[in-house]
């Protein structure tokens, strides 16, 4: 076999395949950082803007849980004590999500500065006591969970803040200090820039 | 000011020098939860002095969608604000879709697009199927009617059931129940005389299954009040396409 390799010549080109094959097999370390770099980049820009929820390949908690009609009837009853204690209503809708499987409900407060809310027209006296005992009052309708979302002018909601229900009883029953009760308290925003933007407008 | 009071639970703390400001009239039982709530959580210490290292993990972690409050429906209550927009969106498209039909405005040209939309939206929402079922009910120029009001309301019942709760089933009867009872009440009001047969036998066997449910004998009587209704022929027919 070798005679006829090195006969006819490709003995040679064979050896000078191999070695071309060696060179291209070698390990560009700065090319695969930088394509790890380039990956880790595209990774983050795609969870910043929340890529892989809004075309569905990762279900959002709330899109796992709350598969079912809202109850209109709960949120009627709700939206019903918040004019009951002098809230001003325009802007403001209810929600209540049923959790999927259980029994369990989530009430969605919006507020909407959008669509006219305007606290000065409050006619509470004590919005904050006020408020707890709503939500207090609305586990007796199976409400477990109440949040609030604020929507902008511009209609875009900043935040979302959220307690158990139950947090709330406790606090009036006097069970919970201020402190115990805000650490029952969460807030989250999906649009950060624009609630940093807001509070920096207010104030 | 008062508006600061809803958005002044978190990044405020990053506007510490502005707190002083804003510490005094009616915003400062708000501004004080807010300064408690950074400090339970670790964004400020006692003094009210920012947390770098907690507020940029907040940060990074809302930024990415990565934070989490340790409980599976505080999360989603917190990230809802997609799911919510196609709420409000649907609920507005199909309240537009219900105001139309107790207008007495043209059904396919104005009450079926909200309720059309509202089901795009959030197609397993049975109050919408209701809502459309009545609007093809009421529908007299469209012989096809009765059959895609059966339609909707066989999606409704099946959304219902599928929740696996008996009152799941009854709260979308009722619904059902509701709708009919306003637009015969909204056709009564503007003495209309183009409210569908339909309309009423629908009621009916409404008012009746959730007479069966519920054992409610006020059921019972808007059932047979509803019967009367169809028996007395206060009612509109509905235009039959004839063969040639």
């Amino acid at each position: 076999m070798t005679g006829y390799w090195y006969n006819t010549g490709m003995a040679e080109d064979a050896g000078n395949q191999i070695e071309s094959l060696g060179k291209k097999k070698g390990f560009p370390l700065g090319k695969i950082i930088l394509l790890i770099i380039a990956l880790v980049i595209i990774a983050g820009v795609l969870l910043y803007f929340r890529v892989p929820q809004k075309i569905g390949l990762v279900k959002t908690p709330a899109d796992r849980l709350f598969t079912v009609t809202p109850d209109r009837e709960k949120a009627a009853a709700i939206m019903e004590d918040l004019e009951q204690a002098g809230f001003a209503t325009a802007g403001v809708e209810v929600y209540v999500l049923p959790v999927a499987g259980t029994d369990h409900n989530v009430a969605m407060i919006v507020l909407d500065a959008s669509k006219g809310l305007d606290f000065s027209k409050s006619g509470s006296t004590e919005p904050f006591d006020d408020f707890m005992r709503i939500v207090s009052e609305a586990q007796a309708q199976g409400i477990n969970r109440a949040a609030v979302a604020y929507y902008n002018e511009d209609g875009r909601q900043l935040m979302a803040i959220t307690l158990p229900t139950s947090a709330a009883a406790e606090y009036l029953q006097g069970k919970l200090t201020d402190e115990q009760l805000m650490e029952q308290v969460n807030v989250g925003t999906d649009d950060l820039t624009g609630f940093i933007g807001e509070i920096q407008k207010q104030l | 000011m008062k508006r600061t009071v809803l958005a002044s639970f978190i990044v405020i703390v990053l506007l510490v020098p502005f707190l002083s400001a804003c510490e005094s009239g009616e915003t400062q039982q708000f501004i004080y939860w807010a300064k408690l709530w950074a400090m339970v959580h670790d964004i400020t210490d006692a003094d009210g002095k920012p947390n770098y290292g907690a507020i940029t993990r907040f940060a990074v972690g809302e930024a990415f969608g990565l934070g989490s409050t340790g409980d599976e429906e505080g999360d989603a209550a917190i990230d809802c604000a997609r799911l919510l927009n196609t709420i409000r969106q649907a609920e507005d498209a199909a309240d537009e879709g219900w105001d139309y039909l107790y207008e007495g405005r043209n059904i396919e040209e104005a009450v079926l697009p909200g309720f059309d939309k509202a089901i795009g939206l959030s197609s397993d929402d049975w109050s919408y199927y209701n809502g459309r079922a009545i609007a093809h009910a009421q529908d007299i120029y469209d012989p096809e009617g009765l059959r895609k009001a059966r339609e909707d309301l066989d999606k409704a019942d099946a959304l219902a059931k599928k929740s696996g709760k008996p009152e799941e089933y009854l709260r979308m009867l009722r619904n059902r129940e509701q709708g009919l009872a306003r637009l015969v009440a909204e056709k009564n009001e503007r003495h209309a005389v183009d409210l569908c047969g339909d309309i009423y036998a629908m009621q009916s066997r409404t008012y009746e299954e959730l007479y069966k449910l519920t054992g409610d004998n006020d059921y019972l009587l808007l059932k047979q009040q509803a019967d009367t209704n169809l028996g007395l022929g206060f009612y509109t027919d509905r235009i039959k396409v004839t063969n040639p």
